[in-house]
């Protein structure tokens, strides 16, 4: 949740799980502005068909901008494990705040931010394999060098936290 | 040729329509179908075909109209405020008896509304949006694999009937990525070219759809949208002709109901507490229904022609009923004519591209 690439990371992430032989649904809310953080992705995985990919609760979610949390203060309330981070966005109930932005600019990889989140996400989500995919799907992708950057950098971030 | 792919049903669409034997496209860039367009502009020169960016949605639909007699399957896709001016077109050809197909990726309206937020507010207008007596199919996916399974159907039904079919997505679909078997079409339906001597605008029998002519092989016909007889000659001022030419043009669409007209059941086909729905909507219906059992999900493929007494046969003995749609209510019309206003319920939600959730139908079940 922000507005930083989000809709990019689900994509990853979405086709990263479907090439990893789940069932996958990703799914985005987003706006017609250029700017601004009122933007969400989201991925539902199985491995079973999907029946509704409509979900209000969320296993994993990462926050990056305090626009979307506020706007979609239904779906921050009913997630499980919310990791925001601490400068970007108000302290979340139940949440884990972390130096994401601040890691991110530390490393020059600010502009990659989408990518350090995925990476959060993905180490917490700990499915077998998913970095080797998630690097195959940068790959095929532009700013390769970048992205796996950050990406590592999420990790990184995310095993420091020991969540 | 079967492949597994991950794309979004605009994505889908797309492929569904090359595998359908569509040929020639013409659109306009608009907000959440635009991905159509540009898959389109990148794979129909692969396969031979002719993709046309249009200088406005007006063009569009009157470039497929000329491709459609020129031979070719034509599609375009847009959403609602291009749907809106595509309108004239659509008449035009339902009056030319043009097999076409019509994307429109709903977003939430009227007018410019939320560009990028799904919805289902075009429901009435794709079944009335044209003046006049006038008749056509609408087709509603609800996941991206349907949205390439269901236009080769759009296709087929158009070239079988020769008539224009709206395939109503909404952008939860266009948008939304999921898993698709690019399996091919089962069947494809060809439309009758003209022997000698045979009209290309009537047929004794109204439930058989008239021959059409390819334009450039020698076929002299007059295509007019002006009322014509089965020549095509225009004839504006008699009752016979006009009569006889509208009454046909509906015949041949509602008189073939049994054939057209498409609905699935999912849940508990025996409950007396339904939930009728079309498009996306129904995704959170089946899984409500599957949460708290005891319902049946009564989800409509084929929006128009829409069989009533099929509908009442399936509504009949139903305790309560639940229509959810993404719009203030346009479906809840129809399930009005067979079913009790007091004994119904409604979810209505539009706007900011929240989905209609399971949550919010299991409490309209149990209300």
């Amino acid at each position: 949740m922000g507005g930083q690439g989000i809709v990019f990371a689900a994509t990853v992430l979405g086709e990263t799980l479907y090439r990893l032989g789940y069932y996958v649904a990703q799914l985005q809310n987003y706006g017609a502005s250029v700017r601004g953080g009122a933007v969400y992705g989201y991925v539902v995985f199985d491995e079973d068909e999907i029946v509704n990919p409509f979900i209000e609760e969320l296993e994993v979610l990462v926050i990056l901008h305090e626009q979307g949390r506020r706007r979609w203060e239904n779906i921050v309330r009913k997630s499980r494990k919310i990791i925001y981070d601490k400068d970007l966005v108000k302290p979340v109930k139940n949440g884990i705040a972390m130096p994401i932005a601040e890691e991110a600019d530390k490393h020059g990889v600010y502009r990659a931010l989408n990518m350090v989140a995925l990476g959060i996400a993905s180490r917490i989500l700990g499915v077998k394999g998913i970095d080797k995919v998630v690097d195959e799907v940068l790959r095929s992708r532009k700013n390769y060098e970048l992205n796996i950057n950050a990406y590592e950098i999420g990790l990184e971030l995310a095993g420091r936290a020991r969540i | 040729m079967t492949e597994r792919l991950f794309l979004s049903g605009n994505e889908a669409v797309v492929y569904g329509a090359i595998d359908a034997g569509c040929r020639f496209y013409a659109g306009y860039p608009i907000t959440p179908s635009s991905e159509i367009m540009h898959l389109m502009a990148k794979e129909l020169p692969r396969v031979g075909g002719v993709f046309i960016q249009a200088e406005d949605e007006l063009a569009a639909i009157n470039m497929i109209i000329g491709a459609s007699w020129a031979g070719l399957k034509s599609m375009t896709a847009t959403s609602g405020p291009g749907f809106s001016l595509m309108q004239e077109g659509i008449g035009y050809a339902v009056m030319t008896e043009t097999p076409l197909v019509i994307v429109d990726v709903m977003r939430a309206g009227p007018a410019t509304g939320q560009a990028t937020k799904s919805a289902q507010g075009d429901l009435m207008q794709a079944r009335w949006g044209r003046h006049g007596d006038q008749y056509l199919v609408v087709i509603a996916p609800m996941t991206p694999q349907e949205a390439y399974d269901l236009v080769i159907e759009a296709f087929n039904i158009a070239e079988a009937y020769r008539v224009p079919v709206v395939f109503l997505m909404d952008e939860f679909i266009g948008h939304g990525r999921e898993i698709v078997v690019r399996r091919g079409a089962d069947k494809l339906v060809e439309r009758r070219r003209p022997s000698d001597h045979e009209p290309p605008f009537g047929s004794k029998d109204p439930r058989i759809p008239p021959p059409m002519p390819r334009l450039g092989e020698g076929y002299y016909v007059l295509v007019t949208g002006s009322t014509h007889n089965e020549w095509g000659y225009r004839d504006v001022h008699g009752f016979e002709t006009h009569y006889r030419l509208v009454t046909r043009l509906k015949e041949k669409i509602w008189g073939n109901i049994d054939k057209i007209f498409k609905y699935k059941v999912y849940g508990d086909p025996d409950a007396r507490r339904i939930i009728v729905c079309f498009g996306s909507t129904c995704r959170p219906a089946i899984d409500a229904a599957e949460r708290v059992g005891g319902t049946k999900v009564l989800r409509l493929i084929t929006l128009w022609p829409l069989n009533y007494d099929k509908l009442a046969e399936e509504l009949s003995g139903a305790e309560k009923v639940v229509v959810p749609e993404l719009s203030l209510g346009q479906l809840v019309y129809d399930v009005a004519q067979v079913y009790p206003r007091n004994k119904m319920r409604v979810v209505n939600k539009v706007g900011g591209g929240i989905p209609i959730y399971p949550s919010e139908i299991i409490k309209a079940l149990e209300a």
